[in-house]
């Protein structure tokens, strides 16, 4: 075994993958394997990062609707056309073939790569990453080749089995054919999606909504009157503070209690108790009283009790809120008592959606919920957070995807084929392959 | 504030499958090795006492924190490897299962984790549930098909004995089956973030990474497809394919590229 490991050099650990490689045909005579497909993958890239470098950096430019359908309209004529009626063609069996998928999967993988290892559209991005599209990769000439290339090969593999139809393909198409139609649909759609944030304030009635995309204020085919926004919010949480560097000692969320129905706790050695706790309060002099006005923060009395016991604090710590001071409790040198703001539990509008017809429809709008009318959803979004709970004013977003449904159908279309794969695993096999 | 009782728990449950694995491999009469197997039994029943006490108490699916998750990862593991062990009678996939499944367990219990009830609205959601249990058991048999992959290589290269063709249908078997999951993940996952946020994709940092694992391990399937034979390809990428995975679970959360995800799991 001893002269075993000595010759384990990383050479015997590749040489057997290394040597299944062997080429007895020089490189583009027919049939194209894998050496033809990584090289028109690569240089597609290669292309896509030439013209992004060349065009400054501003990716690939917005489309007209005319140039995008009639690109659409060509790419799936093309991909039908070849995989149809020209599939027996040298070149259209390897464009569909296995080689090209993993040489197009691939090239996506490696832009995918990128884009999960850089910030994406991050304003201090240096200027050659910008230049080479990498702080913006959905919307890169490389990005786009490569996904055109992948429509294609994807496209023509599952167009091949449409006919003659079989149903020992069935699985196979909802995975393939769902996943093309997911990534046309999205690729295609992706220009098409309009989101706009409209603020409306309680008691008012707003119809214009702000496209951020453009720059521009639109008026919608509807109108919002908020009747009521409601926050409702967890108790807050208590925290211990470094009086000196500032630093909140949180070790991973373990010197953090809520003040909830648990009345101790223990933080850093400290015994906190809680002795009195204000959902509201206002204060006079130094003490807390129940108080419901606007911005009444929270507020705990506390005692803190020292591991040995030698030292007891008791005093009272609020986070204050928009326009009441908060108040920390110093337990000794070193250490502070802070209350953390209360986090969100649930936020919703009460909305009426008002047609030009003169219909009126109330809606709850809450996260999570959203509403349709007219082709359009309705999303909450947020509040004023400086006023948190007082705040008068929701944020809401409307969206429109005309290709929504189209994707959908895909996404359907590929649960249906995950749901084949469990079922029948590895004996689920098409006709041809 | 800890998790209450959980060292109780989880103590009981490592108790409960080292003994019960012990007697299942050293036992000499079936009587002995089929009471190992109930006590392994026993011991998943006790840590699906605390996962149900959890819930109740926290009011809230424990799904939110790394820490829930590695508990859901804890628990799917052990019921793998009895699955597999019951139908392809592989003992040695049991036996790693549950050390992986203790590992786990004892991570939890070194890093005690915060006890809140918290939960941002975003993740209020009837998706919550399924989505993050369709993928944990996804990636507990992915990792399950990686221990069949590490072993297959280890056997390669350092007892120079071919891995046979039962090695890597196991791994095939485990891919394909946690595949799909991973797929009803992802595409639950896009439903859901079409309700919380408009929009079913939009290339934040965690999806990018949910992204480049499925392709890993859609490229491994392809891979099996077509070249058969070369076995020690696959193993090779599978061993890859699970890394991707864990940046994808963990990483992301220490990358600069997702300082504003929106999937980074807090720690408070």
């Amino acid at each position: 075994m001893g002269s075993y490991y000595k010759n384990l050099s990383l050479w015997t650990l590749f040489y057997p993958m290394i040597q299944q490689k062997k080429y007895d045909k020089p490189i583009w005579s027919n049939p194209w394997g894998y050496r033809e497909s990584f090289f028109i993958a690569s240089g597609l890239l290669l292309s896509g990062f030439a013209l992004e470098w060349a065009s400054g950096g501003t990716g690939v430019p917005e489309f007209t609707n005319l140039s995008l359908n009639i690109a659409a309209g060509l790419l799936v004529i093309f991909i039908f056309t070849a995989g149809i009626f020209f599939r027996k063609q040298v070149f259209i069996l390897w464009l569909s073939g296995i080689p090209a998928a993993i040489s197009a999967v691939t090239g996506i993988t490696f832009m995918a790569l990128l884009m999960g290892l850089t910030m994406q559209h991050d304003g201090s991005a240096p200027g050659w990453v910008v230049q080479l599209g990498l702080s913006h990769v959905t919307s890169s000439w490389p990005y786009l080749l490569i996904s055109v290339y992948l429509l294609v090969v994807l496209g023509i593999a599952a167009a091949k089995r449409i006919i003659p139809f079989s149903t020992k393909n069935i699985g196979y198409m909802l995975n393939h054919l769902g996943l093309w139609i997911v990534i046309f649909s999205a690729t295609f759609g992706a220009t098409k999606v309009e989101r706009l944030e409209m603020k409306v304030k309680e008691g008012e009635i707003e119809w214009q909504a702000f496209d951020k995309k453009n720059n521009v204020w639109v008026e919608m085919p509807v109108a919002i009157r908020l009747n009521d926004f409601v926050l409702e919010q967890y108790a807050p949480k208590l925290g211990i503070v470094d009086n000196i560097t500032g630093k909140i000692l949180h070790e991973n969320g373990k010197n953090v209690m809520l003040v909830d129905s648990v009345a101790s706790g223990n933080m850093l050695g400290w015994d906190i108790r809680l002795l009195t706790y204000l959902e509201q309060s206002g204060k006079a002099g130094e003490t807390y009283y129940l108080n419901n006005e606007t911005g009444a923060a929270p507020a705990v009395k506390a005692e803190a009790i020292s591991e040995n016991k030698s030292d007891t604090v008791v005093g009272w710590v609020s986070c204050g809120s928009f326009n009441h001071s908060y108040e920390a409790l110093k337990i000794n040198d070193q250490l502070s008592l802070i209350m953390f703001y209360p986090e969100p539990k649930k936020f919703l509008s009460k909305i009426d959606i008002l047609t030009p017809e003169g219909e009126t429809t109330a809606v709850e709008l809450e996260v999570n919920k959203p509403a349709k009318v007219k082709g359009w959803e309705i999303y909450q979004v947020g509040y004023d957070d400086q006023l948190g709970r007082w705040s008068d004013t929701s944020v809401i977003e409307f969206v429109r995807d005309p290709w929504l449904p189209f994707v959908y159908t895909g996404i359907f279309m590929m649960i249906a084929g995950a749901v084949t794969l469990f079922w029948f695993g590895r004996n689920n096999t098409p006709t041809d392959l | 504030m800890t998790w209450i009782n959980f060292p109780t728990y989880a103590l009981l449950t490592i108790l409960g499958w080292t003994i019960g694995i012990l007697m299942n491999a050293i036992g000499k009469s079936n009587l002995v090795k089929q009471l190992g197997i109930a006590l392994v039994i026993a011991g998943q029943l006790v840590l699906t006492l605390f996962l149900l006490k959890l819930w109740i108490i926290l009011d809230r699916p424990p799904m939110r924190t790394l820490g829930e998750t590695r508990l859901w990862y804890s628990f799917f593991l052990p019921i793998i490897g009895l699955i597999t062990y019951q139908r392809w009678k592989y003992h040695w996939f049991l036996v790693y299962s549950l050390l992986l499944a203790c590992l786990f367990l004892g991570f939890n219990l070194a890093y005690p984790e915060n006890y809140s009830k918290t939960l941002m609205p975003a993740l209020q959601s009837p998706w919550f549930v399924p989505h993050v249990i369709v993928y944990i058991f996804s990636y507990a048999l992915l990792a399950a098909s990686s221990l069949v992959a590490i072993k297959g290589l280890v056997f390669h290269y350092f007892k120079g004995v071919k891995s046979g063709h039962k090695t890597i249908a196991l791994a095939d078997n485990l891919v394909f089956i946690g595949f799909a999951f991973l797929t009803l993940g992802l595409l639950f996952g896009a439903l859901w973030a079409k309700e919380a946020w408009g929009h079913y994709w939009t290339w934040d940092p965690k999806e990018t990474w949910a992204f480049l694992t499925w392709i890993v391990y859609l490229v491994y399937i392809h891979i099996r497809y077509q070249h058969d034979q070369k076995e020690l390809w696959a193993l090779w990428l599978l061993g890859l394919a699970f890394v991707v995975l864990l940046v994808c679970w963990f990483g992301v959360n220490y990358l600069p590229s997702a300082a504003n995800s929106v999937h980074v799991y807090t720690r408070d």
